[in-house]
């Protein structure tokens, strides 16, 4: 013979659902309002000597992300949903003072990955009206992907780069310069940076310098979409 | 995407129409056809120039009244069909013209002026219509302004998708063809170094920058355009691109910069401010000697020297230095990427030789591959100038990357990105001097020439200008502002959204342009006015004024009047814009109009006579693609729409002195400044009260695109009001009573007065009771004689004035929407009334419906306002009252990303 359940043991776990639906809520909440109208801003800024091969360089070419220090302005194509975001993270990749890309991500857990190793591809029209590729990927001397472990509520972020762990507070950077030489990879000695990049460019070498830093937090009214489409 | 694309739809084309003007060769159709042209205008229909057009020009310009061959109508397959449908007849008042590409304007202008002279004799017509896309509407428009073919022969000038103003693929074409060619010169200079094994080294910073006494000294003296941008790049701009570089990114430590994304021309501009200053924005005057003189050079017949300035006189210093910084960041990039010695590519890695056949297969590759290297420097160098050559000569543009007019076509200004900070991210640059000159000479006659200009152009959401703001927002490879030339009074413009190709012949394949060139073209009388005629209970009629066609008003009274005149009450133009408000019916007779720039709101007074058409556009004043801080825009890419009051009133106005009167209709338009028309001076209520008691009527020209009995309202500036009125009440505040034996009172409130007074002595006494309204105005006034036949009388005193209504406007619609997608507003006033007050009528403005349509993003207010016109039933009068109420809704634009 089998008991029915009584309408009683049925209601047994609804305190302890609205125990926890109550408590994420509290908890998203609280997430929400701890970066209400800010968020952090960390720029990773990778450029290398010799990884754009394929010139002339014809007009100047905006990225589609425009980001304004002075003022705390963010351009988009779009204009993202910032609620509850901790974390913008603007990535930027150069060669011989030439962009080849650029992107901005929002986080609302604070952690975010940027796949430094995946290649890029730039292509451009050859004059000749065929597709050619502009980045020497080969030329792009990485340790590894970068990764943000987390975003303090004041403001510090954590990294893991290669091997490397690092934190940043608001308004510290990191930097590194990985040289590729007759006798592998190498980093660059800041004391002696300027005779060994003139010496890499010299003989072909590439380079290439990764700086991150931690630009603080920066108004989330800031950001906007349109860059200069009217 | 390049005209190239179209070429086999061209030829299909092509063929079509060869055989479309073999059926309609002299003797065959022709003759059924004859006289069904009779009494229209003949249209000429000149196509774009193109390299293989010269066998068309022989054979079918001079007269022999043959068609020239179909290539004409190449680009534009159907619109010889429609023509037709609509009466046109091939040979008799329908003649087509594929002109080559020319080397320089004055040439193709008098090439031109030539054809057209001779169709229009051939035709025996004393005027006609010329359709001319591209290059070719350029130069037809200044074979018209040279004087190379009267005015009075050309009744309107289509000009389709014509760089007025300029090309960015012009500009983009100059900048390649001539980083080509530096980048050519460098290999040649550079080849002996480059295949020794030790390499080159990149250059460094010059300690001698222009700016110093020793930059001074060293500063470049005009050789030659190639040997100047040559030595600027070489000498200035490449070694202060390796600092960029060197400073910017790969600097140890990193000192991180506030703007991450400053260009080259920003941190010249921030690191190299005496340099930038001298020689960029004061670059001004051409580097090479004095600039064309505009006037001079409109001046002169096309055949002379001073239509054909040589190179460093037609382009401005700026432009040059620009394109110096261009060159030197190629050459630095061609340096760095055929660095390299050979030492260090035979160590590129840990190899150890196993035995020496082995080492020498290994090494023999290396340096094989080094070498390689090296020449394919040499042979990209080379192809490079052949590829550019021909790329030039496709667009048909220019013969070739030499040809002037190449660089006749530049846009007036330069576009910079600085890069340096969100509200100043561009600098705009003067480039083509040679142009603007010419295009400020049209300008200054825009409104004297008799000949009608109709720019139609496409417009498309330029889904690049992120990547490159320099093309103007909305359109691909001709920017709208570029396309519409200097437009005079009378002048149309039309901008057909959602079209993708340059090319002007393929606009004209467009439908909807084709039905607008029929509307345009056949209309006998290009004038379509409204009439404004005042009558009794009408205080005046609202009319919309556009910034792309003008607007044109038959004023006339009700009954006979010695004189009388329109009362133009016109709001604050949107920023940039002015309105223009001329003598139509003097410009209609040839006679120099009276143009008046109101640069301000307020009501203008013009003296009429029966007949008389008035005039008002808008006009902008700014440049060509204006920058707004971050953000590079379009002035004529969308329609802009004011409403305006006109009221019609009886009374005499001074005339002008000097104005002169047109045959048979004297009028006359107030000179700025006269006593007639002063601009700001409020009207008076008995003479022309504003009030918006008609629909808003739509201004005579037709439209393009869809209409809809639901105004539209286009909304690009966050300080966009989608209503231009201002809430207006009148209602009572305070009764100010005088009762006559020297004693006063003053009672707030209630707009029902009920008081009374004892008078101390006996005696007759004059009481007078005013209202005072919400804006300190006498509303309501009452008198009244009082006899005291003893001390003590005690006298009531009762009056009733305007009292104020109750009004709820709400306006529904999103709070929160997308770019390129019209939004729906209703608007819906509720009322409540006190006794003794009736409502006559309820306007809305922009509409009781109305949509709005946002070009961009960001927080936008749209406002919406009730005009009630209410009849206050006092104790004995009527008093009419009209109050404008307004609701305002903040409204979150999202962009979509494109804009249709």
């Amino acid at each position: 013979m089998v008991r029915e359940r009584s309408f009683r043991s049925f209601l047994r776990p609804v305190p302890a659902l609205f125990a926890i639906v109550a408590l994420t809520a509290g908890y998203a909440a609280f997430r929400i309002l701890e970066f209400r109208d800010s968020f952090v801003m960390v720029t990773v800024e990778e450029s290398s000597t010799s990884a754009v091969v394929a010139w002339p360089l014809l007009a100047e070419r905006l990225p589609d992300v425009f980001i304004d220090g002075t003022s705390g302005v963010v351009m988009l194509p779009r204009k993202p949903n910032l609620l509850g975001v901790r974390l913008g993270l603007y990535y930027s990749a150069a060669s011989q003072g030439i962009e080849v890309r650029n992107s901005m991500r929002f986080s609302r857990s604070g952690r975010e990955m940027l796949d430094l190793d995946a290649p890029i591809s730039q292509v451009v029209e050859g004059l000749d009206g065929r597709p050619a590729e502009m980045v020497d990927n080969a030329a792009r001397v990485l340790s590894g992907d970068l990764t943000v472990e987390g975003t303090s509520r004041d403001g510090t972020v954590r990294f893991r780069y290669g091997n490397s762990q690092f934190s940043l507070g608001p308004g510290e950077s990191w930097v590194e310069m990985l040289a590729l030489t007759g006798s592998g990879v190498r980093a660059i000695d800041p004391a002696n940076w300027e005779a060994e990049v003139q010496s890499c460019l010299a003989n072909g070498y590439p380079a290439t310098r990764l700086a991150v830093t931690n630009r603080g937090f920066w108004p989330k009214g800031g950001v906007s979409a349109g860059g200069c489409l009217q | 995407m390049t005209s190239a694309d179209a070429g086999p739809r061209r030829c299909l084309a092509a063929i079509l129409t060869i055989v479309l003007l073999w059926v309609g060769t002299p003797g065959l159709p022709r003759l059924a056809l004859a006289g069904e042209g009779g009494g229209r205008v003949p249209v000429l229909l000149i196509d774009e120039p193109k390299a293989s057009a010269a066998a068309s020009e022989q054979a079918g310009v001079v007269g022999s009244g043959g068609v020239a061959a179909g290539s004409a109508t190449a680009g534009a397959p159907s619109l010889i069909p429609c023509l037709e449908q609509a009466g046109f007849v091939r040979n008799d008042t329908l003649f087509t013209f594929s002109p080559p590409v020319f080397e320089d304007f004055p040439e193709g202008a008098s090439a031109l002026a030539a054809f057209i002279k001779d169709r229009a004799a051939w035709a025996a017509a004393g005027a006609v219509d010329v359709i001319a896309c591209g290059v070719s509407g350029l130069l037809v428009r200044l074979a018209l302004e040279a004087g190379l073919v009267p005015f009075s022969s050309v009744r309107n000038l289509v000009l389709v998708s014509v760089p007025n103003r300029g090309s960015f693929a012009a500009d983009l074409l100059k900048s390649i063809t001539e980083i080509v060619k530096h980048e050519s010169l460098l290999e040649q200079e550079t080849r002996g170094s480059r295949y020794l094994p030790g390499g080159e080294d990149l250059p460094e910073a010059s300690q001698n920058l222009p700016g110093s006494p020793e930059g001074q000294a060293a500063s470049t003296t005009w050789e030659g355009e190639t040997g100047w941008v040559a030595s600027r790049a070489r000498d200035i701009y490449e070694p202060l691109y390796a600092k960029y570089v060197k400073e910017r990114f790969l600097t140890l430590p990193f000192v991180p910069v506030e703007n991450a994304k400053e260009t080259f021309c920003g941190w010249v501009k921030r690191t190299q401010p005496d340099l930038w200053k001298a020689a960029v924005e004061g670059g001004a005057a051409p580097p090479g000697g004095n600039g064309p003189a505009a006037t001079t050079v409109a001046a002169q017949p096309p055949s002379s020297a001073a239509h054909t300035p040589p190179a460093g006189s037609d382009l401005s210093g700026a432009y040059y230095e620009v394109l110096a910084m261009e060159v030197a960041k190629n050459q630095y990039a061609m340096r760095a990427a055929s660095k390299g010695n050979l030492a260090g590519a035979l160590a590129v890695s840990n190899y150890v030789p196993g035995d020496w056949r082995d080492m020498l297969i290994q090494y023999g590759v290396r340096v094989l591959g080094y070498y390689l290297q090296k020449a394919l420097v040499t042979l990209k160098a080379e192809a490079q100038e052949y590829l550019t050559g021909r790329l030039v000569s496709l667009t048909g543009y220019a013969s070739g990357p030499a040809s002037p007019m190449l660089r006749r076509l530049l846009k007036e200004d330069l576009i910079v990105n600085l890069g340096t900070s969100a509200s100043q991210r561009f600098a705009r640059l003067p480039a083509n001097l040679y142009l603007s000159g010419l295009n400020g000479v049209s300008r200054a006659g825009a409104d004297r020439r008799s000949t009608r200009y109709i720019s139609i152009s496409g417009r498309l959401t330029n889904p690049w200008s992120l990547l490159w703001p320099q093309m103007g927002p909305n359109d691909l490879l001709l920017e709208v502002d570029s396309a519409v030339a200097p437009p005079g009074v009378g002048d149309l413009i039309a901008v057909f959204p959602g079209f993708f190709s340059p090319s002007g012949a393929d606009l004209l394949q467009d439908p909807r342009v084709q039905d607008y060139l029929l509307e345009v073209l056949g209309a006998v009388d290009p004038v379509s006015a409204v009439q404004v005629t005042s009558k009794p209970g009408e205080a005046g009629k609202r009319v919309t004024v556009s910034s792309w066609r003008p607007t044109y008003l038959k004023c006339s009274p009700d009954a006979p009047a010695d004189g009388f005149y329109a009362a133009v009450t016109v709001p604050e133009p949107p920023e940039g814009w002015q309105f223009l408000l001329w003598d139509a019916t003097l410009a209609a007779s040839g006679s120099a109009a009276a143009v008046q720039a109101l640069t301000q709101g307020g009501t203008w007074r013009l003296p009429l006579s029966e007949g008389d058409l008035v005039g008002l556009r808008l006009a902008w004043t700014g440049p060509a693609n204006p920058v707004t801080g971050g953000v590079v825009g379009s002035a004529y890419a969308q329609e802009l729409k004011v409403p305006v009051m006109v009221a019609v009133a009886a009374g005499p106005v001074e005339r002008p002195a000097g104005s002169p009167p047109a045959p048979g209709a004297p009028s006359g338009l107030p000179e700025p400044g006269s006593q007639a028309a002063r601009p700001g001076e409020p009207a008076e209520a008995d003479e022309a009260p504003a009030s918006a008691t008609l629909p808003g009527e739509s201004s005579p020209e037709p439209q393009p695109g869809p209409r809809d009995d639901v105004p539209l309202i286009r909304a690009v500036y966050r300080t966009k009001r989608t209503t231009l009125m201002n809430p207006e009440e009148t209602y009572h505040e305070r009764w100010a009573i005088d009762f006559g034996d020297g004693t006063t009172l003053e009672v707030q409130g209630s707009p029902t007065l009920a008081v009374s007074h004892t008078y101390a002595a006996q005696g007759a006494y004059q009481a007078r009771a005013v209202s005072i309204g919400n804006r300190g105005e006498e509303l309501v006034q009452e008198d009244w004689t009082v006899e005291a036949p003893s001390p003590g009388t005690v006298r009531q005193f009762s009056c009733v004035s305007i009292a104020r209504v109750g009004a709820d406007l709400a306006l529904a619609g999103p709070k929160m929407w997308v770019t390129g997608k019209p939004a729906n507003y209703e608007a819906n006033l509720r009322l409540t009334l006190p006794p003794g007050v009736e409502v006559v009528s309820v306007e809305y403005d922009p509409g009781a419906r109305f949509q709005v349509l946002w070009e961009r993003a960001g927080d936008f207010t749209v406002s919406c306002a009730a005009v009630v016109k209410l009849r206050y039933l006092l104790l004995d009068e009527a008093v009419m009252v009209e109050d404008v109420f307004i609701r305002e809704q903040t409204v979150n634009v999202l962009t979509t990303g494109v804009v249709e």
